[in-house]
């Protein structure tokens, strides 16, 4: 259970999120939306430890994880699949995908030991899990992660996460500037490592795919939640979409 | 004048085996943390300080192993300082770090005396190369570093720490999300520099009376070599401070000496328009 | 962007505060001052003079310069040739070779200024020691390290201006060169907004100095620097390479950071802090008590441990502690808010140097 209780986050004298409070219950798909700066990315940032919180709470089954930065939020089995992918570009897809592990395995003094060596079972066990739920990954190992194209990027992006073996996958824009079959295949790999237990926090701008693929969703606006509630009932609410997301109503 | 030529083929050889690491241990913490680390030629004279100390009373592979871990702590430390820091101004490590290399001649008077020290070379004997003295040392100097550029290279593409650190070179942010710690990475990249930086004065100590103010001598073509290098990539880096030590060899021995030091600083400043002139041209911000 | 209200309290206190500080240098230091530390009093007017130009590079256009020092050497030497090789009047030379230290910065800033962040600040420190390896080695110019002898000092119709009257000289060419840098940068944020109307490039837009902007600022502060080193000269009557270290230039920069970047009377702040310190210090290195091994180490240990510390817990000098003593927002002095998040960690994932410039540093 993931619980985001009422987070401020400031910048300097600006403040981005003014108090926000979102529960991603085990197991549940949560959309989050909102038009840009809405405060959607400082949202992000607030849960995977990147920004300090002025005030507010992240708690992960009951204990808090907030105010101790990203890899204690990595290793506590919440994974981040940032905005833009984000790889190592000048890396090859296994390098991208083993040092998803990083944080569960290289931490303390014998994973530092361990990480002078070049293959780790542990790493390596973890690569042919990921490699099981996502098989398109396995024919661009070998390949840099910079040549790949944006939905090849997007998976690997995804891969690496999984790395960590979280219970809790936050993605961030899965669907900014893919190809709409590309985001439905991600999707797709999504809903089944949903199905199979995982909870999923899907930041997005495409309001019909997320509230399709979500159980639940939030709608952010200004800083705030301006509503939530299931998804289905907010795909139907013309008011609401209208009114924050600048959305027709679509039936 | 052949045997002129000779000698400061050979001269310039370990000058520039000298810059070549100074220079990748630049590249390095540059890719890594983004500082210019202008303690490099410090840590040289540091080791070398170290060396001559230790072979009072160790053999001197002990010794070299003492200079090793003693410069890597120290680097280590100038990384900490000066990376816990940054977050305050954008200026600051580079100038903390000058500020360090500065204050580190004082505490080179205050331990080890003003005067030049000099120690023993592994194998005293010069060899005789067609008019030229080459000493073996100077050749170890060489190899060493070879063997640590092959080294350092394992280390970054074979090894999960050096892909680590790569990876906190490319994306920090992408890195911190994977549980990297930058701070820790940076820390790394700085001991591993001083290490090398400091193995390699151990053994060039030998060849040249070490000195306070040394560092900055060295520091300046290291830098340059760097340059050349783009601040990415440690095989140009090698490349290139072979190169300048060859110059540097060269004024020394066929133009005026006392115009050595100020040679190396302007073709440190023409390495530093040409990469401005090319990065213009090829239109990239880095 | 700063609110109004400390805008205008900031500017009260520069446009009025500022000058009253200095005039009050002026008339009270030769009362409390013995004779013998007029000389060092003119020379702190010296150092803020060659500070204002850099802190007028370093806090408006995100240049790092190590090369003041190198400016005050070439503004030193050519009224030094110049009057001692050359026979002409002292006035004149001085006028001179802040002429030539400008062309000079020119013809090398001209290349030298399309680099940024490191690579500029090692380029200039190269710089500066170049000039001094030449001090030493062009003998039949400069004197070589034996030094050139004979610099006369400034007259008024035959008279020498030596002591309490050339510190006032001193203290009024700082004012001076205060007050015209702290009304250029106030209208400095005039200027930029009237920038971004013009039909120029992106980066113009958004602030970040063009080449042309920097060339100028640094061709400003190289004659501010060789104008206080030419007036040093008339002072010392005697050059030397030795005076003209890099740590000179060290100097300059430890005092720009310990005043503050923000305003030029942060030159002012720390050349006091700064000169009243060295001499401190050199009382104790000259005690008797004190080892003379230990002596030729302190010179370098402190400064170069000054750099550290003070750029390491005080980045941004003395002035927000001054704002809040004399009662304004602890804003002044600080760098503007931050605009863009930054992550929790040490560092950003743009190296890149334009990117660091963006960074509001210093301006309004």
């Amino acid at each position: 259970m993931l619980n985001v209780d009422n987070v401020v986050v400031r910048y300097g004298a600006l403040e981005a999120l003014h108090g926000v409070t979102i529960d991603v219950p085990p197991g549940e798909f949560v959309a989050i939306l909102g038009r840009n700066g809405a405060g959607k990315s400082s949202l992000v940032g607030a849960i995977s430890g990147m920004l300090p919180l002025s005030s507010g709470s992240v708690r992960h089954d009951g204990k808090r994880i907030d105010g101790h930065g990203p890899t204690h939020v990595v290793r506590d089995g919440i994974a981040v699949v940032p905005e833009g992918r984000q790889l190592f570009g000048a890396l090859t897809v296994l390098d991208n995908l083993r040092l998803g592990a990083y944080g569960k395995t290289a931490l303390g003094l014998k994973g530092f030991a361990r990480s002078m060596l070049s293959k780790q079972p542990a790493v390596e066990a973890a690569v042919m899990r990921v490699l099981d739920l996502l098989p398109e990954l396995e024919e661009l190992l070998a390949r840099e992660a910079g040549t790949l194209s944006g939905g090849q990027q997007q998976m690997v992006a995804v891969g690496r996460a999984l790395m960590a073996d979280p219970s809790v996958l936050l993605v961030d824009e899965l669907s900014l500037g893919l190809a709409p079959l590309v985001v439905h295949r991600l999707l797709e790999h999504l809903e089944s490592l949903n199905a199979k237990g995982m909870s999923i926090v899907l930041i997005e701008q495409n309001i019909t795919l997320a509230l399709r693929a979500s159980t639940t969703a939030y709608v952010l606006e200004g800083g705030v939640v301006k509503f939530y509630g299931p998804s289905a009932e907010l795909a139907q609410d013309g008011k609401v979409l209208t009114a924050y997301l600048g959305v027709e109503a679509t039936a | 004048m052949t045997s002129d030529l000779l000698q400061s083929l050979f001269t310039g050889l370990a000058l520039g085996a000298l810059y070549s690491i100074v220079g990748i241990g630049f590249v390095i913490i540059y890719r890594v943390t983004g500082v210019a680390n202008l303690t490099q030629g410090a840590l040289v004279v540091l080791g070398a300080y170290v060396m001559s100390t230790m072979l009072g009373f160790l053999p001197w592979v002990a010794a070299i192993v003492v200079s090793l871990v003693v410069t890597a702590i120290a680097a280590a430390l100038v990384g900490l300082a000066v990376l816990t820091g940054r977050a305050l101004s954008p200026h600051a490590p580079l100038i903390m770090t000058l500020g360090l290399a500065i204050a580190s001649q004082g505490v080179f008077i205050l331990i080890w005396g003003d005067l030049p020290v000099s120690y023993p070379a592994l194998i005293t004997d010069a060899i005789k190369v067609g008019g030229a003295f080459v000493l073996p040392q100077q050749l170890i100097l060489l190899g060493v570093v070879v063997v640590l550029f092959i080294l350092l290279h394992l280390f970054f593409s074979k090894s999960y720490l050096g892909k680590a650190l790569t990876a906190a070179a490319l994306n920090p942010h992408a890195a911190q999300l994977v549980g990297v710690e930058l701070l820790k990475m940076g820390t790394i990249a700085f001991a591993v520099s001083g290490a090398t930086a400091g193995l390699t004065g151990a053994i060039f100590g030998a060849l040249v009376p070490v000195t306070p103010e040394a560092h900055i001598a060295i520091a300046i073509p290291g830098f340059a070599a760097a340059v050349i290098g783009k601040m990415q990539s440690p095989a140009i880096t090698l490349v290139g401070g072979l190169v300048l030590g060859q110059v540097t060899s060269a004024v020394a021995v066929f133009g005026r000496p006392e115009y050595q030091q100020a040679a190396a600083l302007a073709v440190l400043i023409l390495v530093l328009l040409m990469r401005a002139a090319l990065v213009r041209r090829g239109g990239e911000l880095t | 962007m700063m609110n109004s209200r400390v805008k205008t309290h900031r500017r009260r206190l520069e446009l009025w505060g500022g000058p009253l500080a200095v005039l009050v240098i002026i008339v009270v230091g030769p009362l409390i001052l013995p004779e013998g530390l007029m000389g060092v009093g003119a020379l702190c007017a010296l150092y803020v003079v060659a500070a204002v130009g850099l802190q007028q590079m370093m806090g408006y256009t995100e240049q790092i310069s190590f090369g003041q020092g190198a400016f005050w050497a070439i503004g030193a030497y050519a009224v030094g040739i110049l009057t001692v090789k050359g026979h002409v009047p002292i006035v004149p030379a001085i006028i001179i070779g802040v002429l030539i230290t400008g062309i000079v910065a020119f013809a090398i800033g001209w290349p030298l200024t399309q680099l940024r962040g490191h690579y500029l600040a090692v380029a200039t420190l190269a710089l500066a020691m170049i000039v001094v390896d030449l001090a030493n080695n062009l003998i039949d110019f400069t004197g070589g390290s034996a030094g050139l002898p004979g610099v006369p000092a400034l007259t008024w119709f035959g008279e020498p201006i030596i002591g309490i009257p050339f510190y006032v000289v001193c203290w009024v060419i700082a004012l001076v060169v205060l007050v015209v840098a702290s009304n250029l940068s106030m209208s400095r944020t005039g200027r930029a907004f009237r920038a971004v109307g013009r039909d120029d490039s992106g980066s113009q837009a958004l602030g970040i100095p063009s080449a042309a902007y920097r060339l100028r600022s640094f061709v400003f502060a190289a004659m501010l620097a060789g104008g206080g080193g030419a007036l040093y000269a008339t002072y010392l009557g005697f050059l030397s390479p030795d005076a003209f270290s890099v740590q000179l230039s060290v100097l300059l920069l430890i005092i720009v950071v310990v005043g503050g970047l923000s305003s030029p009377y942060g030159a002012l702040l720390g050349a006091v802090v700064v000169t009243a310190l060295s001499q401190w210090l050199n009382s104790v290195a000259s005690d008797p008590a004190v080892p003379i091994g230990v002596g030729s180490a302190l010179d370098p240990l402190l400064y170069g441990g000054a750099v550290f510390v003070i750029l390491r817990f005080l980045p941004h000098g003395l002035q927000p502690l001054l704002g809040r003593i004399v009662g304004g927002r602890s804003r002044i002095g600080r760098t503007s808010d931050v605009g863009m998040p930054r992550s929790s960690a040490a560092f950003d994932s743009d190296t890149a140097e334009p990117a660091a410039l963006l960074q509001q540093h210093g301006t309004d």
